[in-house]
């Protein structure tokens, strides 16, 4: 059964399959299906004729009309023209548009369009991911298994081009940028190829530098020239749909100034005067340059500064891999070359569905999500225990991956047992103690806060759903609480075509970015979990309570031990609390301080 | 190993010389008798009584001297012998077939002569006798005759399976159950027959077997291997169970006297058996032999199976492969099939859309040059544009 790729994007959607060994995107007439729906007058358009509603740039609900409903998911239902639209409802008016438009055509009809592989964008959490599922099982597809845009951009370019495997070995190692640029968003990725997989060094994206946005600006910029050529104040009108049409106009002329220098921006009749007068005028490219070049300054700052935050330079990048509507623009591939160099800068000639294509490679060579970094339990006295190591299989359709570990509390004194769930910055399954840990959630358990340290039994299952939402849910056997909590944003890596997928046995992988243990500012939450009975993982304050002879000279304790039993004790000679600045008593001790690093009480 | 020629090579025997050679000490004692001619037969009659008797006995003397003229004479010279071998000289058995004729006296002295021989000694010596006379059917006939009347007139053939036996009737019995029927001859008590002696009996029977044997090797035509068969069934065989010991074996072995039909059966049986043995050995050659083309066409079938599962294999591998083929061939023919429907799709679509634009840029240059100031640029950029984009288009046609 084929399975096909299926690109739901913020602006616009399409279906890709590879047939044979080559790609089949699905367009109508050379162009990809608008992400647009509309209602008006109750009744529900999709698509072309939905977006030719459109008035502004932007996303979301615009009167009858809602731009990339795909936005939406996750909120609450919309009021549009008085009635409550459900967002996954409006969803899946749009993938089953897209799926009818497939199955109508010659090369599609033969398919069951009934598996996909779907691309979604990086910043889209679990609950959306589940909620993407059900519009797309009610628009009769099962979503075999997601996959970021673009990695699955990426994957396709790699698949697509010659030579494919020496290709990846050329880039392991390196660092890659993803840089798509459409109508709705410009999203970046930066990546980097490790043994073979693909994967997200780090992530960045806007909604407000879209080709729309260029289309708006452009607009307003012929209105107001307009109006100062004919001498129209504000005061005159504009006809009903004469704005809608011009923003048409404004983006075509974006398009033709691509391969000419001048355009003539044409719109009659335009005004609401006596006269209904035309609007007409002249752009340049420079015109251009000028009216939107800001907005490309910008849209390329956001590639500077996510290099910047993660501690590379442009020349660290090996291939700039750009895509979308708007890379097409001479002055945006101007630009990008200027930062890159033209050799590294990589303009796919089907930006329109590089991301959908990748998908169905993606889907054709049954290509796995694996886990791009471990994801770890915080211990007492901050080590680390991995839960689920980078390299493994993520789950795809009807799967689970579920672990579960027995625990303890080496400090159930407060009545809590605390968990955060960690991931280190390095990708890989081995880490470095002092790698930089990213939170991924904190849990509070409640245990047992009259029992001693490692008395109470306490467990832990971490379970990965076919949403790739990991979700961690804690028992204290004894006190019956529980916790639960999940995570989002894990980090994948997608394994190219003949990767050689042995993440078991590694060499320790090249962090990106900064690697300190953390960041000034940071608040961290002290663990009180422990994989083991360990008394030394006791604060020493609690375990003096419990056992104080664990503190008596002939057993040596570990001097952090003794240190936190005295924090809380006052001082023996001037009574005064051990924080007192006014107590200089502890000076005495110094000198009968061993070269051990334990202290003789 | 030797081998004998086949049956029809071996010598003619005399039914004589097989119904002679009784294997039983009683038929050795008689034969012990005749070969000490003169002496009185033990197992001769001797019921034969008063002055008849001794006029007889004159006679016999006299005539004894002389040869027989008459065939009554014939009859009382071979009752005279009492079993013992009969011999006719060519000027006798000329005399006595002018006259083969009895007389009521003569018919009924043979007659007395006959019931006196209760042992049945005597028949088989005429017949015997009758099968020297070549040279006078009538003769022969005659003899031949009497001795059928004296069979089935006799109790020992009184059974009608065995007279119709004699006879060679349809619904005689076949001649080894006559023969046996005969061998195991026992005569009713009340009769005098029935007083007999058991060795008495056992003389009878035995006569009576030799009789019939040569009577059925005379008038069927039994040959030497048939008879010996016959007798071995009948007389031979059962009397070698009587033999319990040793000691009883080694004095019937020693005490053959008449060894010609001994020698003459055992050579029969000597030579069948030879034959029986070359037989056996052709029948193993042919045997081996026909194992042997056996194993080789068993072989040959193996081979012939391995050779026909290896090509089936083969086949079976061919159409596989060949299926395999065909169906990579059709998946192929579909997946060009599908892509060229899509190139055509795609080539409608971008064709559309081309003229779809240039039809919307043209209309709108229209619109401006019929506006009462024309907008001239406008309508040149647009149907350069147009023209740019048509002429791609047909650079791109061309290409494709």
């Amino acid at each position: 059964m084929t399975v096909v790729g299926f690109d739901f994007g913020t602006t616009n959607s399409l279906a890709s399959v590879v047939v044979g060994n080559n790609v089949i995107t699905f367009l109508e007439d050379e162009q990809p299906i608008p992400s647009v729906v509309s209602f008006e007058g109750g009744k529900v358009e999709v698509g072309r004729k939905a977006r030719e509603k459109l008035t502004s740039a932007g996303l979301g609900v615009q009167g009858s009309t809602v731009r990339s409903p795909k936005t939406l998911l996750g909120r609450e239902e919309q009021v549009i023209e008085g009635v409550r639209r459900d967002p996954v409802k409006m969803v899946e008016y749009i993938l089953d548009h897209v799926r009818c438009f497939v199955l109508q055509t010659k090369a599609g009809r033969d398919l069951t369009m009934d598996r996909v592989v779907a691309t979604i964008p990086v910043n889209m959490d679990g609950s959306r991911r589940a909620l993407l599922r059900q519009a797309f099982r009610q628009a009769g597809m099962s979503v075999v298994q997601f996959v970021h845009e673009p990695l699955a951009a990426l994957y396709g370019f790699l698949r697509m081009s010659e030579g494919t495997s020496d290709l990846i070995r050329r880039y392991d190692g390196k660092l890659l940028l993803v840089f798509d640029w459409g109508g709705g968003t410009l999203d970046l990725t930066l990546c980097r190829v490790l043994n073979g997989l693909l994967v997200q060094i780090a992530n960045d994206g806007t909604e407000e530098v879209g080709g729309d946005v260029f289309d708006e600006e452009l607009r307003n910029e012929v209105e107001r020239r307009s109006r100062a050529e004919q001498g129209l104040g504000n005061e005159v009108e504009v006809l009903p749909e004469a704005r809608k049409r011009l923003l048409h106009e404004c983006e075509k002329a974006k398009i033709r100034l691509s391969d000419r220098s001048a355009w003539n921006v044409f719109v009659d009749p335009y005004y609401q005067d006596d006269n209904q007068s035309d609007l007409q005028i002249n752009l340049t490219r420079d015109d251009l340059q000028d009216i939107v070049g800001h907005l490309v300054k910008k849209g390329v700052t956001r590639i500077e500064r996510l290099l910047e935050e993660k501690g590379f330079s442009t020349a660290s990048v090996e291939l700039c891999l750009a895509t979308g509507g708007m890379v097409n623009m001479p002055m945006v591939k101007n630009r990008l070359d200027e930062l890159f160099g033209p050799g590294r800068v990589h303009v796919s000639k089907r930006s329109a569905s590089a991301i959908a294509d990748g998908a169905a490679w993606v889907a054709h060579d049954q290509a796995r999500l694996h886990l791009a970094k471990n994801v770890e339990l915080m211990l007492a006295r901050n080590s680390y225990m991995p839960l689920l190591q980078a390299g493994v299989e993520m789950p795809i359709e009807r799967e689970n991956r579920r672990e579960r570990f027995d625990l303890y509390c080496a400090d159930p004194s407060d009545g809590h047992g605390k968990f955060s769930l960690v991931s280190p910055q390095r990708p890989g399954p081995r880490v470095l103690a002092n790698d930089t840990r990213r939170p991924l959630c904190n849990m509070l358990l409640q245990v047992d806060g009259k029992a001693r340290p490692f008395r109470e039994r306490i467990s832990l299952e971490v379970n990965i759903d076919e949403n790739l939402v990991l979700t961690a849910t804690a028992w204290s056997l004894n006190q019956k609480g529980s916790a639960v909590a999940e995570v989002h944003d894990l980090e994948f890596a997608l394994a190219t075509p003949g990767a050689r997928n042995n993440w078991l046995n590694p060499s320790l992988l090249d962090a990106d970015g900064d690697v300190s243990p953390s960041e000034s500012g940071d608040l961290s939450m002290r663990s009180n979990i422990a994989a083991s009975e360990d008394e030394e993982l006791v604060p020493g304050e609690v375990l003096y309570r419990h056992n104080p002879f664990y503190f008596r000279v002939e057993n040596n304790p570990p001097k952090i031990q003794v240190e936190e039993h005295l924090y809380y004790q006052p001082c023996a000679i001037c009574r005064r609390a051990s924080n007192d600045p006014l107590c200089k008593c502890g000076s005495l001790f110094e000198n009968r301080e061993q070269t051990s690093g334990r202290l003789t009480i | 190993m030797t081998t004998s020629g086949t049956p029809s090579n071996t010598p003619p025997i005399s039914a004589e010389a097989l119904t002679s050679a009784t294997p039983s000490n009683e038929v050795l004692e008689t034969e012990a008798e005749r070969v000490a001619p003169g002496s009185e037969p033990i197992r001769s009659e001797s019921s034969v009584e008063g002055t008849a008797e001794a006029l007889k006995r004159d006679r016999a003397g006299k005539r004894a001297k002389s040869e027989p003229e008459t065939l009554a004479q014939v009859f009382e010279y071979a009752y005279r012998r009492k079993g013992q071998p009969l011999t006719l000289k060519p000027k006798a058995e000329k005399q006595v077939a002018l006259n083969v004729q009895l007389d009521e006296l003569e018919l009924s002295h043979i007659l007395q002569l006959s019931k006196s021989d209760k042992l049945l000694a005597v028949p088989r010596q005429i017949l015997l006798l009758s099968q020297q006379v070549r040279a006078f059917p009538s003769l022969r006939a005659a003899l031949t005759s009497f001795v059928l009347n004296v069979m089935l007139t006799h109790p020992v053939f009184g059974d009608a399976g065995v007279q119709g036996a004699l006879r060679n009737l349809p619904e005689g019995l076949q001649p080894a159950d006559a023969l046996a029927r005969v061998a195991n001859f026992e005569p009713s008590p009340n009769t005098e027959m029935g007083l007999m002696k058991g060795s008495d009996l056992r003389d009878l029977q035995c006569n009576a077997v030799n009789l019939f044997v040569a009577w059925l090797a005379v008038n069927r035509g039994l040959s030497s291997e048939e008879l010996s068969a016959l007798l071995f069934q009948v007389i031979w065989q059962p009397a070698v169970s009587d033999l319990a010991d040793d000691n009883l074996r080694l004095a019937a072995l020693t005490d053959l006297t008449q060894v010609a039909g001994v020698g003459l059966a055992c050579h029969r049986f000597r030579q069948q058996a030879i034959e029986a043995r070359a037989q056996q050995d052709q029948t193993q050659r042919e045997a081996t032999n026909l194992r042997d083309r056996l194993a080789a066409a068993e072989a040959q079938l193996s081979n012939s199976e391995e050779q026909l599962a290896a090509v089936e294999l083969e086949l079976e591998a061919l159409q596989v492969s060949s299926a395999a083929e065909v169906e990579e061939l059709r998946r192929q023919h579909a997946v060009d099939r599908t892509h060229l429907q899509h190139q055509l799709e795609q080539l409608r679509g971008r064709l559309v859309k081309r003229l779809t634009d240039s039809i919307e840029m043209l209309n709108v240059g229209l619109s401006a040059l019929c506006k009462d100031t024309p907008r001239v640029p406008v309508m040149m950029e647009r149907a350069e544009h147009v023209i740019d984009a048509l002429r791609a288009e047909v650079q791109e046609l061309r290409e494709e």
